[in-house]
This record gives structure tokens, C-alpha cells and sequence, in this order.
């Protein structure tokens, strides 16, 4: 590479915008070229004066814009479900709904304690009530098979 | 987008690129009275054309696309020949009711003195510079577009705007060689 040619891509090369063959083939080059170096460096100061010589956007512009981006109109929320609304804002449900909820749940706590339950059955008797229930159970199985054999018909027990 | 999306977008358009696009619109302009008026322009034109942005383009590229179309069209409303044929205008000669509009913002801790100068020259090297080389040293250097970006807002060819950016940029650091030699500061 030869310095006209350097000398086109310097620019480029500061602002990171050559491909990868051109910066190595420029990379080289600037290694063993003293004049291209100062060159370099000279671009390299006047872009960052470049950078400093920007305008900054004015206040009373940047506030007027904002003010034109606020007023865009916000979309409308989607429905929602009443139950969802309801979890969301329970403080939404009228004061007379929470006190029949609660007395409602007040009368049924009170109706679980209050009415009688049931004696406990002992174990005993529990296992009596159980054995028997087998054997009444086996010997059912028995006459339904011994009735099914007593059912089928002499031809088919022998055909 | 929804309108709440379009919101953010545009939002973040205003807050991370607002004064790339005012220094570009400033660079097409040439003083701050008509680079208001161009920003401000392409803002509404953004925001009422939003339904026909392409979202596979970078929205900062497509919006300083726009303000380049209100340039254009706003050269040709005034009968200038060229659309980037433009006379700058001394900042102290600017009409007292644009500053009057206008605020800048509050000197921050970074513009001494020295440094205030220093912008000062470099903006009448920038100033002096032909309009056709300007307008893509600002989209490089101070609005931060790719070569690729440049040549889509200006709608020239990747190869032109290197070369118009390589020549711009050996005009612009012979101007300010004079100010280096002086012993200005950068």
C-alpha cells in the first residue's frame, strides 16, 4: 500500500468504518510510515473537534417535544373480568356484601361446633363387623359360581 | 407498537438522541433559529407517520431520515438551488427573538474558559466548510451514524459518503491547523 491509498482510508479508519482486509492492510502500512502516522493522528484530533463543535438541542425545544410525545393518547385498557377487578379492589364490594360474608361464615363455624357428632365406633366391634362382612362376601362368591354351574345345561357341559 | 409503546420509544429517542438530531439539524441549518424549526418539524412528522416505520430499521436512522426530507423541503419551499447550499450564520449575529426563545443549557463543569474557545473555533472551521462535506462529518462525527446510515439519510452511495467524509475532514484539520499552532487547547 502506498501513501495516496493510505491517506484515502485514514478517515475511515478512525471512524472504525473499514472492513477487516482493508484495516490490516492500513494497520501495516502506518507501522512503517512515519508520515502517515502524523497523518493519522491529525484526523484522529480533528474528529474529536468535530465531536466538541456539536449544538446541544435547546431546552425550550427539547420541552416542547416532550410535550408533543405526553400527548400522545393513551390506549384504552382492556376489559377485564369482574372477579379479577373484584381481587384487584376489594375495597371496591359494598360494606352490606362483607357483613352477610361474614355472618355467613360466623353461622357456619358456629353450627360445626354447636351440633352433635357422632360416637366414635370401637375397634372391636369394628373387627367383628369386618369378619363377618368377608365371610358373608366369600360365601356369596360361592353360590354365584356354584349357581353358574348349577345353570349350564347338561348339552353344553358335554358338547 | 401500541400507543404506550410509541411513547417510550419516542421518549427514549428524545432523552439518548435528541442532541444528535438538533447538532445534524444544526449542520444543515446554520443557526439555531431554523435547526429548532427543522427538529421540531421532524417530530411531528415522526409521530404522525409512525404507522409506516419500518421496525427493522434503527427508529433514530429513520427519524433523522425524516428531518433530512424537511430540510429538503424546506430549501425548495425558499427557491434554494441546492438542498445543502447553505449560508451559516454567525452565532452572534443570530435574531434577539431566537434567543429570547431559546434557552442553552446551564454551563456545565467541563465549559472553561479555555474550552469554550476552543468549540468556538472549531465551529467556525465547521461553519466554513461546503455544505455537502458538512452534513455527513456531522451525521459521523456528531450524531455517531455508521457510513451505511450516512448514505440512507442522505441517499448517496456508502462509497460517496467516505469520500465526502475523507475530504471534509482533511479541509476542517487544515482550518484548525492555524488554532493548533497558536497552542489552542483540544
Amino acid at each position: 500500500m502506498n501513501c495516496d491509498k493510505a491517506a484515502e482510508l485514514l478517515s475511515a479508519y478512525v471512524d472504525g468504518q473499514l472492513d477487516a482486509a482493508e484495516r490490516g492492510s492500513l494497520v501495516s502500512h502506518l507501522e512503517g510510515c512515519h508520515g502517515c502516522r502524523r497523518e493519522w493522528v491529525g484526523l484522529e484530533r480533528a474528529r474529536t473537534l468535530s465531536v466538541q463543535a456539536a449544538h446541544s438541542m435547546p431546552l425550550t425545544l427539547r420541552a416542547s417535544i416532550q410535550r408533543s410525545i405526553d400527548a400522545l393518547a393513551p390506549e384504552a385498557p382492556a376489559q377485564e373480568a369482574a372477579w379479577r377487578g373484584l381481587l384487584r379492589w376489594p375495597s371496591m364490594i359494598p360494606a352490606p356484601a362483607w357483613a352477610v360474608l361474614a355472618a355467613v361464615l360466623t353461622a357456619g363455624g358456629a353450627a360445626y361446633v354447636l351440633l352433635p357428632k357422632e360416637e366414635p365406633v370401637p375397634l372391636d366391634r369394628l373387627l367383628a363387623e369386618h369378619v363377618l362382612t368377608d365371610q358373608q362376601n366369600w360365601a356369596a362368591t360361592r353360590g354365584w359360581t356354584a349357581s353358574n354351574l348349577d345353570d349350564t345345561s347338561p348339552s353344553e357341559e358335554g358338547g | 407498537l401500541d400507543a404506550e409503546n410509541k411513547k417510550d420509544l419516542f421518549n427514549r429517542l428524545l432523552a439518548e438522541h435528541g442532541d444528535r438530531i438538533y447538532a445534524f439539524a444544526y449542520s444543515l441549518a446554520g443557526n439555531e433559529a431554523d435547526a429548532s424549526d427543522l427538529v421540531a418539524e421532524a417530530f411531528a412528522r415522526a409521530l404522525q407517520a409512525f404507522d409506516r416505520y419500518d421496525e427493522t430499521r434503527p427508529f433514530q436512522s429513520w427519524v433523522f431520515k425524516i428531518l433530512q426530507n424537511v430540510f429538503v423541503d424546506s430549501t425548495r419551499e425558499r427557491g434554494r438551488v441546492s438542498s445543502l447550499d447553505v449560508e451559516f450564520e454567525g452565532e452572534e449575529n443570530q435574531a434577539p427573538s431566537v434567543a429570547e426563545r431559546l434557552v442553552s443549557a446551564e454551563p456545565g463543569p467541563d465549559d472553561s474558559p479555555a474550552r469554550e474557545e476552543t468549540r468556538k473555533k472549531v465551529r467556525e472551521a465547521m461553519r466554513k466548510l461546503p455544505a455537502e462535506f458538512r452534513a455527513p462529518m456531522a451525521l459521523c462525527d456528531m450524531s455517531g451514524l455508521s457510513y451505511e446510515e450516512i448514505s440512507k439519510v442522505l441517499d448517496v452511495p456508502v462509497g460517496t459518503v467516505r469520500s465526502r467524509i475523507f475530504r471534509g475532514r482533511k479541509m476542517f484539520r487544515e482550518l484548525l491547523d492555524s488554532y493548533f499552532k497558536e497552542g489552542g487547547s483540544v
